[in-house]
């Protein structure tokens, strides 16, 4: 399911813009750091910096920012894994507390994903009354505690959980209860506020650490950018890393080298409001360039011949038209790069499943080949990376709601309210159960669907105060229950 | 005015073309060296004036958009009667609203009514019911047609009635369930803050009181097929007090007549006509627009009780408006719109090409670039600032699409077609034996190029861009690793096949992205 199709098959209950929650928002940010011009322009420096693209820039560069300083920033490629290996977690790096320079992966799980079949509340005979056929067995599930067992589909996350490396929050929710639609829901988890012309949380939490050196943002996959990402700080959005390049230069008489100077030439001394953005394309495309001539895949224009594929470093194959494996792959080349990556996008649609998504232990089914593909794609990533650079990253699922407790009549899920979260990290101090679970008496429900009472933001901002270095969570979620879940 | 430097020449009027050329891309979306061409006999201001009328304009390419967007032309009643599929059956009830972003596009693009289609941009965003979205599948065609279109260049207070009661505004802002007991703010709200007197006029006292009186509309849509019923029973016949305008207590069913008469009242507020007025300026003159110019504007606004054209004509009649030359950046969709109408391509003529669909793929070139025509969220509309739209990916892309649309690679259906039709601004002939014949040279007045400032030249002259300074011309043979005065290779590429490489980076250049 693209998001566009989706939405079309929907019980049709599109946006509510609340304008009085939009303006207390707007008060908020012209208290907190105002952004605009000035701080876009010291984020475009930073990538500048870096890349000696700052005489792109009208105004010469007279901040000193520690972006100029930066050296070794293309090491030699880490040692690729051998083959899928997704039986054992990376060797586990003591977790040594609270980070400052965390790398926060958020993977957008569109569709609406259904938290009751993947993390499955098997201890709760309420549960496979309300599921019938396609509820998970007891016995089938790979058992997390007392209560609750992971998807059968879902060995790779498993390890990660086994190993202390994964944490699961139940029944999480958006702010405030606002229907069912696939675009009005969505929006409101990809703004992050209530405010919907407040622009993307991700957008303002890379404006937050702005100042850091390098490429802060990155989305990778996907149609079109990410909601999350709404708003002016430098980032780098793509579809895959390999399509991040000029497609006129001709290989024959020509080349990306060329035709950028001739742009930089024409663009350098010229007004803010004509070069910021080319200034930015440059940056951007400068680091695609260097990450894939230092780690060449398959499809990179400089991949002569080869160059690595997602199976080569331990991936699932692409499932359909899902590409999060090479998206993960890229974030993890960027971030192996020294690119300077601290917040990465990246998404995996086709959980709007309404009927027939098969039973908990039929491979072929619907739900069982994508929960196993987004669980090996993560397990994958997680060995990608290392064990050092693992430690560093924090890798969260979020989805616009989850489904109804209760099975329809195609063997499917309607849209529900409260889902839940993976968070995966070497890092972290996992293999817990969190958050506030009431069970799915009928009297704990809200209109036969799983309340929300954590709110995602909630357990997002405990990542970034803890992991990520961001002192005042409220700058990236304004008004949020700034209270740690026990995370880290 | 900030200093015109070297490198930055286009940045200043030079002669009556740069009148054209400053007009030509502020109220509409660009030209081509045949648009140019034609308007030089009566200057800039009869292409203004037949703008200003543009029933007057033929219209041959924008009626051939229209007429591949079928979809975009229904009825709430049409929609209904074609999308409503009997139960159990998905009904594709997003065809409309897909078509009708197709349509807009393609007019922006092709359209010679180019003001109509600005201001057409302009009110979309001003009155923004987010398109495609779920609530309006029935209803949003109807009120581009009938609301946005229809009054685009008539009275504001005429147009505001029209959206407010609207049932596409009224399920978007959630006036359809607003009732006596449970009044919803969203509407009333949005009507004084965004359509109306703007946000620094506002009190939540007021907000409270309007949404009182516009509570009572109904949007049912199994049982009204769409359309919008007033419910005496859900409306709130209590007096209130708005801003200092006064309702009386009045009888239920007389609710529409208090409600039209608050909306009128708001609608000829001085604080709506200077509100109205700066947007206006922002979108024509300048991201900071200046007091002096808002305060001529409001003046004629209010003179003309929010007539459109009268406030449009002292706009760009305004020292002002040809004081801001070069100020106004391109958003992405004006970006794109102009290199197919610097490209002078023809509208295509067919809904479906070889299991393409032309206007659909015109539409997706937006996508990547968030701007996708009428789809943004939020209901204050896109932003028309330039500093919202200069990110990497949004950059990057952009330069991409001018090299498909340089070389007619993508979107195929809306490339060169076959045979003799070719875009004017191409070299007649990939044969490396025929070398470049400028094809508009009874415009042009040309010779065929022999050196490399020659060729360049002569792109110049074919994208009509204008003055395009010295260092910049350098710069682009330099990617030939040539001097301008270097006589051109026997075999060079840019002469045949690789010409549009030499258009695409024109099209990059920042003189191209000036509005």
């Amino acid at each position: 399911m693209n998001y566009e199709a989706s939405q079309g098959t929907e019980p049709h209950v599109p946006p509510t813009q609340c304008a009085e929650s939009r303006r207390a928002q707007r008060r908020l940010e012209q208290l907190r750091q105002p952004v605009g011009r000035r701080s876009f322009v010291q984020g475009g420096l930073a990538v500048g910096g870096l890349f000696a693209v700052s005489q792109w820039s009208a105004q010469p560069s007279t901040v000193e920012s520690p972006a100029n300083t930066v050296t070794g920033i293309f090491q030699p490629r880490q040692p690729v894994p051998a083959g899928p290996s997704i039986a054992a977690a990376p060797a586990s790096v003591p977790p040594s507390g609270p980070i400052t320079d965390g790398i926060l992966v958020v993977i957008n799980l569109r569709g609406g994903f259904d938290g009751l079949n993947a993390v499955a509340p098997v201890g709760d005979p309420a549960y496979a009354k309300a599921r019938g056929k396609i509820a998970v067995p007891r016995k089938a599930a790979l058992a997390l505690d007392n209560t609750f067992g992971l998807h059968p589909a879902m060995a790779g996350l498993h390890t990660l959980w086994k190993a202390n490396q994964m944490s699961i929050i139940h029944s999480v929710g958006s702010l405030g209860d606002h229907g069912r639609s696939h675009f009005e829901c969505m929006a409101r988890l990809e703004r992050g506020t209530a405010d919907l012309t407040a622009g993307g949380w991700m957008d303002r939490l890379v404006r937050a650490l702005a100042g850091q050196p390098g490429m802060v943002g990155a989305q990778l996959g996907g149609n079109s950018v990410t909601g999350a990402f709404n708003g002016t700080s430098p980032k780098l959005t793509a579809p895959g890393l390999k399509d991040v390049r000029m497609i006129g230069p001709h290989p024959k008489h020509s080349s990306q080298a060329r035709w950028m100077a001739a742009l930089q030439a024409m663009y350098s001394g010229q007004p803010e409001r004509l070069a910021v953005g080319s200034a930015a394309a440059a940056a951007t495309l400068d680091l695609a360039t260097k990450v894939r001539k230092a780690d060449p895949a398959k499809g990179d224009p400089e991949a002569k011949k080869g160059g690595a594929t997602p199976e080569s470093r331990g991936y699932p194959k692409r499932l359909g038209g899902h590409h999060l494996n090479s998206s993960l792959m890229d974030i993890a080349r960027l971030v192996k790069s020294g690119s300077g990556l601290r917040v990465a996008a990246t998404e995996m649609a086709q959980w709007d499943m309404h009927s027939a998504i098969g039973t908990a232990t039929q491979e072929n089914g619907w739900q069982h080949r994508q929960l196993k593909y987004l669980s090996d794609c993560i397990a994958a990533f997680a060995n990608d990376l290392g064990p050092e650079l693992w430690a560093k990253t924090t890798v969260v699922t979020v989805s616009e709601f989850g489904r109804r407790v209760a099975a329809n009549a195609s063997m499917g899920l309607d849209h529900g309210r409260g889902n839940m979260m993976f968070v995966c990290g070497g890092g972290i101090h996992g293999g817990k159960m969190l958050g506030d679970w009431k069970g799915l008496a009928a009297d704990q429900l809200h209109r036969g669907d799983l309340p929300a009472t954590v709110e995602y933001r909630q357990v997002i901002g405990e990542i970034l105060r803890a992991r990520m270095g961001v002192a005042d969570v409220g700058s990236v979620f304004p008004q949020v229950v700034d209270k740690p879940i026990g995370l880290v | 005015m900030t200093k015109i430097t070297a490198g930055q020449e286009f940045l200043k009027r030079h002669s009556a073309d740069d009148d054209l050329r400053h007009i030509m891309r502020r109220a509409g979306f660009g030209y081509s060296v045949y648009d140019l061409h034609a308007a030089r006999a009566g200057g800039w201001k009869a292409w203004l004036d037949a703008q200003l009328s543009p029933e007057t304009l033929p219209d041959p390419e924008g009626d051939a958009v229209t007429a591949a967007c079928p979809l975009a032309m229904r009825s709430i009643a049409e929609t209904w009667a074609q999308d409503k599929l009997p139960d159990g059956q998905k009904p594709h009830r997003w065809a409309g609203m897909h078509e009708l972003g197709h349509r807009t596009m393609g007019l922006q693009c092709y359209s010679s009514r180019q003001l109509l289609e600005q201001m057409v941009d302009f009110w979309t965003n001003h009155f923004n019911v987010t398109n495609p979205s779920g609530r309006v599948w029935d209803c949003r065609t109807d009120y581009d047609i009938h609301v946005i279109r229809k009054h685009a260049l008539g009275r504001f207070s005429d147009m505001l009635v029209a959206a407010s009661f609207h049932p596409a505004m009224l399920k978007y802002l959630d006036s359809f369930r607003s009732t006596r007991k449970d009044p919803n703010e969203n509407f009333a709200r949005e009507l004084m803050e965004l359509h109306t007197i703007g946000v620094k006029n506002v009190a939540e006292e007021d907000v409270k009181n309007a949404a009182r009186l516009l509570t009572g509309w109904v949007v049912n849509d199994k049982k009204t097929q769409g359309q919008a019923v007033f419910d005496p029973k859900r409306h709130d016949p209590r007096a209130a007090a708005v801003l200092g305008h006064q309702v009386p207590r009045h009888e239920p069913a007389q609710g529409p007549d208090a409600q039209r008469a608050f909306v009128l009242w708001l609608a000829k507020r001085p604080e709506t006509a200077e509100h109205l007025c700066r947007k206006l300026c922002i979108k024509f003159v300048s991201d900071n627009p200046p007091a002096s110019l808002v305060k001529k504007l409001t003046a004629v606004w209010k003179k003309h009780d929010g007539l459109i054209v009268p406030v449009l004509k002292a706009l760009f009649y305004s020292k002002e408006f040809w004081d801001s030359y070069g100020q106004k950046v391109r958003k992405p969709n004006e970006d794109i719109a102009a290199t197919i109408r610097a490209l002078a391509l023809k509208a295509p003529r067919e809904r479906e090409v070889k299991g393409r669909k032309p206007y659909h793929d015109l539409y997706h070139l937006l996508n990547l670039a968030g701007n996708l025509p009428g789809a943004w969220a939020a209901p204050d509309g896109y932003s028309e600032l330039a500093k919202d739209w200069q990110t990497s990916g949004v950059q990057l892309h952009l330069w991409n699409v001018h090299h498909h649309l340089s070389q007619g690679g993508w979107p195929k259906s809306i490339g060169l077609p076959e045979g003799k039709d070719r875009s004017p601004v191409r070299p007649e002939s990939k044969d490396p034996k025929k070398p470049l014949a400028p094809q508009a040279g009874p415009i042009m007045d040309m010779s065929p190029p022999q050196t490399y400032g020659e060729l360049i030249e002569y792109a110049v002259q074919m994208t009509a861009i204008g003055v395009f300074p010295m260092s910049h011309r350098k710069a682009l043979a330099a990617m030939r690793r040539k001097k301008l005065g270097d006589l051109l290779d026997e075999h060079e590429p840019w002469k045949y096949w690789a010409f549009p490489e030499l258009l695409s980076q024109i099209f990059n250049s920042p003189a191209f992205k000036v509005r």
